[in-house]
């Protein structure tokens, strides 16, 4: 099921994809355009915009899924810290929530302290705390059961 | 007690009940058997858990190394994006719609650099 997440997820990193070429190439068009054609080439962005948060909210969800679902697989993992595996699973929750009031709650409204809050401390905190803990630990928890 | 009990192609675990995938002696190797109380072979637990564990040891390898990675690419994008680009008041002129494109025009070559760290964090 992890799996099969972060491949769905891929979804989401096409948006990511497309903003970083698209949207560079639309810039660089933009710049270099007269004043009629930025109007449309203005217009275009906002289609690719749409195009791509709606990438990005595909991916939220499987990335919410993803880590939820780590998280309950290293609860289950016999010597692997239980403290560790509840912080993956907290971007999973801050993900959801983001998915929820992006998509559902307050639609087309951009909620950009809560994503800098989600990415910031959740999803790097996340990782640092893996990084740190499974680096210090040279035999992987598992291996002791 | 049969004799040789690692033919069968399903096995099941006496505690749980669940059938688990087994294989031929040939294919799960020498793993230790264990038997039920009336003489069935019920899982080749040993071989499976340590199966498991390989697999785990070698993902669990190589997870510190993709949050490290992971890690440097948010912490990446969090100093390109705010401190390297940052918000100036002219990329409002379109409306907050358009603060993107603005902002990709006025600095193209850091906005490729964040957007590709946005790609590779998530």
């Amino acid at each position: 099921m992890i799996a099969i997440c972060g491949v769905g997820q891929l979804v989401g990193a096409q948006g990511g994809f497309e903003r970083w070429i698209g949207i560079s190439d639309l810039a660089a068009a933009y710049s270099s355009a007269a004043v009629d054609q930025q109007l449309l080439i203005a217009q275009s962005f906002i289609t690719l915009l749409d195009t791509i948060r709606s990438h990005f909210h595909e991916g939220q969800l499987l990335q919410a899924a993803r880590f939820l679902l780590a998280s309950w697989a290293l609860i289950h993992v016999p010597g692997f810290p239980r403290w560790l595996a509840l912080v993956v699973g907290l971007p999973g929750v801050t993900s959801t929530l983001l998915w929820l009031g992006n998509s559902i709650l307050i639609d087309g409204v951009p909620f950009f302290p809560f994503t800098l809050a989600h990415v910031l401390i959740f999803v790097l905190g996340a990782n640092v705390a893996v990084a740190v803990t499974l680096f210090r630990q040279p035999q992987p928890a598992p291996s002791e059961a | 007690m049969p004799d040789t009990p690692a033919r069968e192609g399903v096995v099941r675990d006496r505690a749980d009940g669940h059938d688990r995938g087994g294989g031929s002696a040939d294919s799960l190797g020498s793993p230790s058997i264990r038997f039920s109380d009336h003489g069935r072979m019920v899982a080749r637990i040993a071989h499976n858990e340590a199966t498991m564990m390989s697999l785990s040891a070698s993902a669990f390898r190589w997870l510190p190394v993709a949050s490290a990675a992971a890690s440097l690419a948010i912490i990446g994008l969090a100093v390109v994006g705010l401190a390297g680009i940052g918000n100036q008041t002219g990329d409002q002129a379109m409306g907050d719609k358009y603060v993107e494109l603005l902002q990709a025009v006025r600095s193209p070559a850091l906005h490729r650099v964040e957007m590709f760290l946005v790609w590779r964090a998530g």
